[in-house]
């Protein structure tokens, strides 16, 4: 893939990646505003609100015509948080001009589409507030959804491990804000939001396919005005606690959800921290599959995910009650064998293995070259996939004991089975 | 190799080469130079819904533990001296598997060492070793599966909704089991499936990617090894036209009402039938409820469904047929009343052409995307076999299709007798 990036003004770029292997074209728009967890149900709102409607195609019903009529083209986004900056994307693809039956001329027409949701949202007479309707119906699809929010148990409970783990920072609240947060709403406040959201965010524009980029980039040049660069914080490491905090909660269900936050006092590298992860549950060969789940037939599912911008580790497991305790020690076990590097060393090359083989994915979807990118930014780190490899396979099994010293359990979140369930 | 022949996409520049192997195995393998990873299964026709079977010349037919065939590809990924996963974690390749209703995949995506992880692929699915004790080792894990599944509201809503449509087909029961039904599993049982369904007759390898058909036929020649068809015989019970119950309703501990309504059809007699029909359903319900329909405008407004609303993709396999929509709603008997209103207009008077043809375009759009992928091509041969149908089929089919068929398809096949609401609330 060939990738160019091109500053559109103070504080808006657009990179795009030729690729004329694929028969789409797609466009990523990523606003970044450092997180303002007050803030998060009015940005989040009006991020839906956006997807749903806009001046010229005014109701879910048009939107999807419209939608239809591009071939199937699709608009879809997401808002997250990543360290300390909150992140809203917007992406629209679809089939590549060729593909078009009667010469549509599709990747402007999608271009052109979703400038149009972001810039000329559908509002109220007065143009000071996004319409009573719209804002009602993404209000109650808000609310829906906190109120969902118990349906899945394993994200359940990963939401409240992370509230406790990282009680009073910015990772504690989900970036869709609470159910009285939402109600406080008006289409206006929601509006006003947006408008200085719009403003100050910086914004990174992404384009992948084969296309003729600069008359793309005309159609993005007058689309946004220059902003001062934000300080976004995207590493925001959070302090173990002196004493692990166990909290333990229940529920109607038939297996219990066993969650534990490790941390890290230390600045590891991002490469380190990923591997060292890995290795203790981060693939079907790592310590705690093969042993906790193959050994000890304790789980189905035992595994760990890294979040290095909080110096953590997540690991999660459903069990059954009786084995809860059980399964806690299990685990807790093999992070001491890390840590006295008491593992056959190759399960260090293996995982060498499966994250070059992972990274050398890239560039095979339209995503994952979006993703590789954006990553790179977010990291402040040029290297590219070839030099990223290169520095997993100098570490060692020393730097990862080293790693797994510096790790301490910091929080335990177990969903219990609630009597007579 | 007996027979090959080269498959080639109407739209999309691609093709694939379809090979009938001397050993009885298909193999089907599109390349896709351009890209650096590569995705294979390997697989065979035998799901949960194959419970009552036997060999040709054996006497009689063999009934066994609901959740077999999922257990069987769990435990195929054990040899005596390692597991499948110690030897991919050699390779670097992403390997897993998963069992549906009608099939099991073995699978791995790479993007390196594709040719030696090509070989631990042929190799284990083709060598069972099952001992009483690594059975018993396994029962633990499953069951945590089960547990896990039971606890998921959704999976809830589909199986129960499966329960009301029907009164026999295996269909509707949980594809990992019970708890109890896996504690009667053991080796002697496992091999006995294994003998009967993996045969390379009853089995297909799909490859999409960076690689060479030559050389994925050269380890094919070095590693299958050549069985007899032995004469499969299966039996399903007698399923009615009927449902057995028309509302299921399930107590979880959810935010939001979870709601279905699925339609029970005629089940097709072709693979080519079946993906036609399937189309017909899908089109024709996208028609009347999808985010671009009137109706669903409205029920939004009446705030009686959200965004999780949706028509489904239709369900189909040996016996049995389905169409269904669904979401959340705290009026889920409402929405089927007013869903059965559209539908009695639809059929008497007609429906909207102009959005037939768009949502047929944009279900071309949707076919030439997921040629982007290798993971969606190679899934695409192996489900292509899987169900019957040609590489690309669905491609041909949908271009003939028209607002009249789906007309009529909507007029002849679906009975609001035959809906079954399902229903999980708090």
């Amino acid at each position: 893939m060939k990738e160019i990036t091109k500053q559109l003004c103070e504080g808006v770029q657009l990179t795009a990646i030729a690729e004329p292997k694929f028969k789409t074209n797609s466009i990523a728009i990523v606003m970044l505003m450092p997180a303002e967890p007050e803030n998060y149900a009015k940005w989040s709102l009006a991020h839906s609100i956006l997807l749903n409607s806009c001046e010229k195609y005014p109701s879910v019903t048009e939107m999807s015509k419209k939608m239809q009529e591009l071939y199937g083209s699709h608009i879809n986004g997401s808002v997250s948080v990543s360290g300390d900056v909150f992140q809203m994307n917007f992406t629209v693809s679809a089939i590549a001009d060729s593909y078009a039956l009667n010469g549509e001329k599709l990747c402007q027409e999608m271009t052109a589409f979703l400038l149009e949701c972001l810039l000329h949202p559908l509002l109220n007479s007065d143009s000071n507030a996004f319409t009573e309707q719209a804002f009602q119906t993404e209000l109650q699809e808000l609310l829906d959804m906190i109120a969902s929010e118990i349906n899945d148990k394993r994200a359940y409970a990963s939401k409240r491990l992370k509230e406790i783990a990282f009680a009073g920072e910015i990772a504690s609240h989900t970036c869709y804000g609470t159910r009285e947060e939402v109600l406080a709403l008006t289409p206006e406040i929601v509006y006003q939001a947006y408008l200085e959201f719009l403003e100050k965010a910086q914004i990174l524009i992404y384009y992948v396919g084969s296309e003729n980029v600069s008359e793309l980039e005309n159609l993005f040049q007058n689309a946004f005005q220059p902003r001062k660069l934000q300080n976004l914080c995207f590493y925001s490491p959070s302090a173990c606690k002196s004493e692990p905090v166990i909290v333990r909660e229940s529920m109607k269900v038939n297996q219990c959800q066993l969650l534990l936050a490790l941390k890290s006092n230390q600045n590891i590298s991002f490469e380190l921290f990923r591997m060292t992860s890995l290795i203790l549950g981060g693939t079907p060969f790592s310590l705690l599959f093969s042993n906790v789940r193959e050994k000890l037939s304790l789980c189905y599912y035992c595994s760990s995910k890294d979040i290095r911008s909080k110096n953590s580790i997540i690991i999660s497991s459903g069990v059954s009650a009786e084995n809860l305790e059980k399964t806690q020690q299990a685990i807790l076990e093999q992070l001491e064998l890390l840590q006295k590097g008491e593992f056959d060393d190759n399960l260090l090359t293996n995982a060498k293995r499966y994250i070059i083989n992972a990274l050398r994915l890239t560039g095979d979807t339209p995503s994952s070259c979006v993703a590789e990118v954006l990553e790179r930014f977010i990291r402040e780190d040029h290297a590219s996939v070839e030099e990223r490899i290169a520095l997993f396979e100098q570490i060692t099994k020393q730097d990862i004991i080293a790693t797994a010293n510096t790790l301490q359990l910091d929080s335990v979140y177990m969903l219990e089975q609630e009597e007579n369930a | 190799m007996i027979d090959s022949e080269m498959i080639t996409a109407p739209y999309g520049e691609q093709s694939c080469l379809r090979v009938k192997h001397q050993t009885g195995l298909n193999i089907d393998i599109m390349e896709m130079p351009d890209y650096h990873s590569a995705y294979a299964l390997f697989g065979t026709k035998y799901g949960s819904v194959n419970t009552r079977f036997k060999l040709k010349g054996e006497k009689d037919f063999a009934e066994v533990p609901e959740g077999i065939a999922h257990f069987l590809e769990h435990k195929l990924f054990e040899n005596e001296d390692c597991d499948a996963f110690e030897r991919y974690a050699k390779t670097g390749a992403i390997a897993n598997a998963y069992t549906s209703f009608d099939r099991t995949a073995y699978l791995f995506m790479c993007s390196e060492n594709f040719k030696p992880s090509l070989e631990i692929l042929l190799d284990f699915v083709q060598h069972p070793y099952f001992t009483q004790e690594t059975v018993a080792k396994e029962q633990g894990i499953i069951a945590q599966e089960i547990l896990m599944n039971q606890d998921e509201p959704n999976w809830k809503l589909f199986f129960n909704s499966l329960k009301g449509m029907y009164y026999h087909h295996p269909v509707r029961i949980d594809i990992a089991g019970t708890v109890e039904s896996i504690a009667k599993i053991d080796a002697d049982l496992l091999y006995r499936c294994y003998r009967t369904f993996y045969n390379l007759h009853n089995m297909t390898l799909a490859i999409a990617g960076n690689v060479k058909a030559e050389e994925v036929l050269e380890i094919c020649d070095k590693l299958l090894i050549p069985c007899e068809n032995q004469g499969l015989e299966e039996v399903f019970p007698e399923e009615p036209e009927t449902i057995k119950c028309s509302e299921m309703e399930a107590i979880a501990p959810v935010g939001m009402p979870l709601f279905s309504l699925d339609f029970k059809l005629k089940p097709k007699k072709t693979g080519s039938e079946l993906l036609k029909a399937e189309m017909l359903a899908e089109l024709a319900m996208q028609t009347l409820f999808c985010s671009s329909s009137k109706w669903y405008q409205e029920m939004l407004e009446q705030k009686l469904i959200n965004f999780e609303f949706g028509v489904d993709m239709p369900f189909a396999g040996s016996g049995h047929f389905s169409v269904g929509l669904g979401g959340e709603s705290r009026k889920p008997r409402e929405v089927r009343e007013k869903i059965f209103a559209v539908l009695e207009d639809a059929k008497r008077n007609g429906f909207d052409k102009q959005a037939f043809d768009r949502l047929k375009k944009a279900r071309y759009g949707g076919m030439i995307r997921s040629m982007n992928s290798v993971e969606s091509n190679a899934s695409m041969l192996f489900d292509s076999y899987m169900s019957g149908v040609k590489p690309f089929e669905s491609v041909s089919i949908l271009a003939e299709l028209h607002y009249e068929d789906a007309l009529q398809f909507l007029r002849d096949e679906i009975s609001l007798d035959n809906a079954v609401l399902s229903i999980v609330h708090a």
